[in-house]
């Protein structure tokens, strides 16, 4: 797989990009220095916390921001500096931004119709594009409506589909299921996500969401900062996160302080506090003796009775219930809090007490090594 | 190459700044010739000699600025005079009295409209501009069929049997007065009203829950919030009064004069037009000073309010 | 249930006594103009006293061909300098609002505003000393001048108005559906913009109409505005056909500002 995509050009190719406001010197930086490249036919995810540069840099590739260093390039070519009307990429605006004064068809066909190619195409043409357009997000009933006639999630359907009538090389979403609510959002994830298998079109999608990045992505890109902290699939990033604030920000997670035992090729042995031994990823830069820090996701812990043996003794602090799952405080000997989740199962639920002296259980393999 | 240090949205901001410069372009040249222009023109008369029939002589001359205080006696001497000082102090005397007024009456009003149900707000929003947009002279005029002699009041009273005499009600400074807050008085509601609407009723609940009673919620809560809008109101009143031109001449029967009326007979009646040149431009000095007075209070609560 | 005087008592938004205090402020307002509109179907001469309903002061005051042609001179001097106006001032506010932020931006808007600022007396003084100086006599084309100048501001806050209200990833979206400057103004900004500049257009319409002390500042014999005519006729006494002609001219203005109003209100 990454063998052929390596050989294939990359869809946009961020290289070496600065953003600064105002006075190059002094002024804010939004981005500091970003290379990404974002494959051809990916569902491809900007994450990170409000102000982290990733509308600025799904801003700029869509032209309405410029970059004040670096080049932006569309399958091999640099569009850094041009405006948005003469870049093949459309954009899912977040507030959706439909024309009022235009019907839901009209809408659709307004970009078929101001791109140059669209005087070749003929009103036929346009008109059966948009209604291709309506029946693949099942709206055909609404061609004749205002957009202020239609509720929010109707309003995002139609915003898709005026975004891929004109055929665009990548579509740009810019937290586009922000405004619904959750059962709708959830909805919307999954509609999203068959359209762009069944459009083949690369969709660049930016959020804070962690949920919605998790579930939807082929790969994405964790922003902090102005620059990118971690590039990877879903699960790459769930479960083998770069650093400290990558683990923090995506689900939670138990901070944990460990030397390095042994080096092996691809894996590392350290120790943690308590004596236990953990198995993980090896990492450049490890070194025998080395103090790093782990991170080790709540639910791959167990609490057990005391006494079982490859146990961390520890004390259990308070017991919260989240209903799907139940979630436990727990401290260790040198003091430090670490949380615990087990699935709430019908019968199989534990009842600690606080205050009970309890075992703690490693998955052994489920650790990563923090570079900070 | 890659960090080859490129903007290339400058070329196109500059475009747009052009553009932007462009657009404003024509609204520029119109108030510059045909306003600012004619200050600098008005300026020169006003250092010039008048004509008996109206218009200038292009001879230099300080008469105008010297008339302000000084009267020319029959031996060329000059003595000081308080003619034109008092009609610029009544001016400034009847916008204060104005502004006051108006400020009492439309401080509750603006509370009142605020604390209304947001759908009723917009009729009786709109009620209050209407006579704002319906002609000066004319509202002015309508007064004049309620006080006079014979208008509505005194006829009322009369029939009521209150008085045996019509009441001189029209031509004195309290029918100005009458006149100015009448028309003024909107000038105050309207931004007042647009401070406090934006006003979160939460914060009424929040001053009532400490134990604040509803004075004490008007003064420490309310006011402070509408405290620009209050100035802004002030201003608007205040400039305008003391130009004041309509409500002197038909409610105060041109005999007390203010300062745009005493203008006006300088290019009227009067034809001295240095004189009214000269007059013209304190008042627009003292409008600038006010003006500048309110830039710098805005300012001040600005920074008061956002602590930069 | 509490009682509602209870509730009203307890009520934070409800300030005692505020209420009939801006009930009576509403009565100050109107009571003049009800007077006035009433004694303008009044049939008494002296105009002092109501004795029976008439639509004489009217029949009158459309026979009056000098009153027909002042209302003549003002309408067409509206006409030209409202249009004009909303024309500059559409311009300006797109300036202004859109496009990018030059060098003397604030200043320029305060220039833009200045008409609204300076009192009346002193624009009329000035607008006078420029068409003497140069001798300039064009009849109406003065009085155009003149109003175009102080409708600018009228025109142009409405329209700025909408346009900061308008929200700009409208215009970003049709850039991004591949719609070049020219397109999106004219198939987005334009459109969307066109209560602001209907609603600017009808308060400059109005106060072109109104306005008394810059046009009997600048206007020359033959051409007399309506508001210069009735001050004549206030002047030489007040009679009951300037009642009739005073109501229709507040007729006009609130038909104007309703109009103004509703327009702006209008979400398209």
């Amino acid at each position: 797989m990454s063998a052929l995509h390596s050989l294939q050009t990359a869809a946009v190719s961020i290289r070496s990009v600065r953003k600064v406001y105002g006075d190059p010197q002094t002024g804010p930086v939004a981005l500091k220095h970003v290379d990404l490249d974002i494959r051809d036919n990916e569902f491809f995810t900007l994450l990170g916390p409000s102000g982290c540069g990733k509308t600025t840099l799904l801003r700029m590739i869509a032209g309405f921001e410029f970059p004040s260093a670096g080049e932006i390039l569309l399958y091999g070519e640099n569009i850094a500096d041009r405006p948005p009307y003469e870049r093949p990429v459309n954009t899912v605006f977040q507030h959706y931004a439909l024309f009022p004064h235009m019907s839901i068809a009209e809408n659709l066909a307004f970009g078929l119709e101001s791109h140059p190619m669209g005087k070749r195409l003929g009103k036929t043409a346009i008109t059966q594009r948009v209604s291709e357009m309506l029946a693949l997000v099942q709206m055909e009933r609404f061609a004749d409506r205002r957009p202020s006639q239609l509720s929010g999630g109707q309003q995002q359907r139609v915003a898709l589909a005026r975004a891929l009538a004109p055929h665009p090389k990548v579509l740009l979403l810019d937290e586009p299921l922000s405004a619904l609510d959750l059962k709708l959002r959830q909805a919307m994830r999954e509609e999203l996500k068959s359209i762009q298998a069944k459009t083949g079109i690369t969709f660049i999608f930016v959020t804070h969401d962690q949920e919605e990045a998790l579930t939807m992505s082929d790969r994405i890109a964790v922003l902090a900062e102005g620059q990118v902290q971690q590039v990877g699939r879903p699960s790459d990033i769930y479960e083998q996160p770069n650093n400290r604030f990558v683990a923090d920000f995506i689900g939670e997670t138990n901070f944990l302080p460990a030397q390095v035992e042994t080096l092996a090729d691809d894996h590392a042995l350290l120790r943690i506090t308590g004596g236990q031994l953990m198995r993980a990823a090896g990492r450049e830069g490890l070194h025998q003796g080395a103090q790093v820090t782990l991170s080790i996701r709540p639910e791959r812990l167990q609490l057990v009775a005391p006494d079982s043996p490859e146990t961390t003794p520890c004390t259990l602090v308070e017991q919260i219930y989240l209903g799907t799952d139940l979630q436990y405080q727990v401290s260790l000997a040198d003091g430090s809090h670490l949380r615990v989740r087990t699935p709430n199962r019908a019968g199989q639920n534990q009842s600690f007490v606080p205050g009970q002296r309890l075992g703690l259980q490693f998955d052994r393999e489920s650790a990563s090594v923090l570079l900070d | 190459m890659n960090s080859r240090p490129i903007a290339p949205g400058s070329a196109l901001e500059r475009r747009r700044a052009l553009g932007s410069l462009l657009g404003v372009s024509p609204a520029l040249l119109a108030i510059g010739l045909f306003l600012l222009v004619p200050i600098l023109i008005i300026a020169a008369y006003s250092l010039m000699q008048a004509n008996p029939y109206g218009g200038v002589d292009q001879v230099f001359s300080s008469e105008a600025y010297t008339s302000l205080l000084f009267e020319r006696q029959l031996d060329d001497s000059l003595a000081f005079t308080d003619s034109y000082l008092i009609i610029a102090l009544r001016s400034v005397g009847i916008a204060t009295a104005t502004t006051l007024i108006t400020l009492l009456i439309g401080f509750p009003v603006a509370v009142w409209l605020a604390m209304q149900p947001i759908r009723r707000r917009g009729l009786l929003i709109f009620l209050i501009t209407i006579p704002f947009w319906a002609n000066l002279l004319i509202r002015t005029y309508a007064w004049i069929l309620l006080l006079r002699g014979t208008g509505v009041i005194n006829n009322s009273l009369l029939g009521l049997g209150l008085i045996q005499q019509p009441l001189p009600l029209l031509y004195n400074d309290g029918a100005v007065l009458l006149g100015l807050v009448y028309t003024y008085a909107p000038f105050v509601v309207l931004p007042i009203y647009a401070t406090l609407e934006k006003m979160d009723m939460r914060l009424l609940e929040a001053a009532q829950d400490l134990y604040a009673g509803r004075l004490r919620t008007l003064r420490k809560v309310v006011l402070p919030i509408a405290r620009p809008g209050i100035l802004a109101g002030a201003i608007l009143t205040f400039v305008p009064c003391l130009g004041a031109m309509i409500a002197p001449e038909l409610l105060g029967g041109g005999t007390k004069l203010m300062l745009g009326n005493l203008i006006f007979r300088q290019f009227s009646d009067a034809r001295n037009w240095p004189f009214g040149a000269a007059l013209a431009l304190v008042l627009m000095a003292a409008v600038m000073l006010v003006l500048m007075f309110y830039a710098m209070r805005t300012e001040r609560l600005r920074v008061a309010r956002e602590g930069k | 249930m509490l009682p509602l005087f209870k509730r009203r008592r307890l009520d934070i938004q409800h300030f005692p006594g505020f209420g009939g205090f801006s009930f009576l402020f509403y009565l100050y307002l109107y009571a003049p103009i009800l007077v006035l509109i009433l004694y303008s179907f009044n049939a008494n001469q002296s105009a002092t006293v109501w004795t029976s309903f008439s639509l004489d002061w009217y029949r009158a005051a459309f026979n009056n061909q000098a009153l027909r042609s002042a209302a003549g001179n003002s309408l067409l001097i509206a006409v030209c300098a409202s249009v004009i106006a909303t024309v500059i001032a559409t311009l300006a506010a797109l300036g202004t609002s859109r496009g990018a932020r030059f060098k003397g931006m604030r200043l320029s808007i305060g220039a833009i505003m200045l008409p609204l600022v300076l009192p009346e007396i002193v624009v009329g003084v000035a607008t006078l000393g420029l068409f003497s100086s140069i001798g300039l006599s064009l009849g109406y084309g003065n009085l155009i001048i003149a109003h175009t100048v102080f409708c600018i501001p009228f025109a142009y806050l409405p329209i700025r108005a909408r346009l900061e209200d308008m929200d700009l990833s409208l215009e970003q979206a049709a850039n991004d559906l591949y719609a070049g400057p020219w397109r999106t103004f004219t198939k987005v900004t334009l459109p969307l913009l066109m209560p602001g500049i209907f609603s600017g257009l009808m308060l400059a319409f109005i106060v072109s109409l109104d306005n008394f002390v810059i046009s009997m500042m600048v206007s020359q014999a033959g051409t007399t505005t309506l508001p210069i005519f009735i001050f004549g006729m206030l002047r030489m006494g007040v009679t009951p056909d300037v009642n009739a002609v005073s109501t229709l001219i507040l007729a006009v203005s609130v038909l104007f500002v309703s109009l103004s109003f509703l327009l702006g209100k209008s979400r398209t």
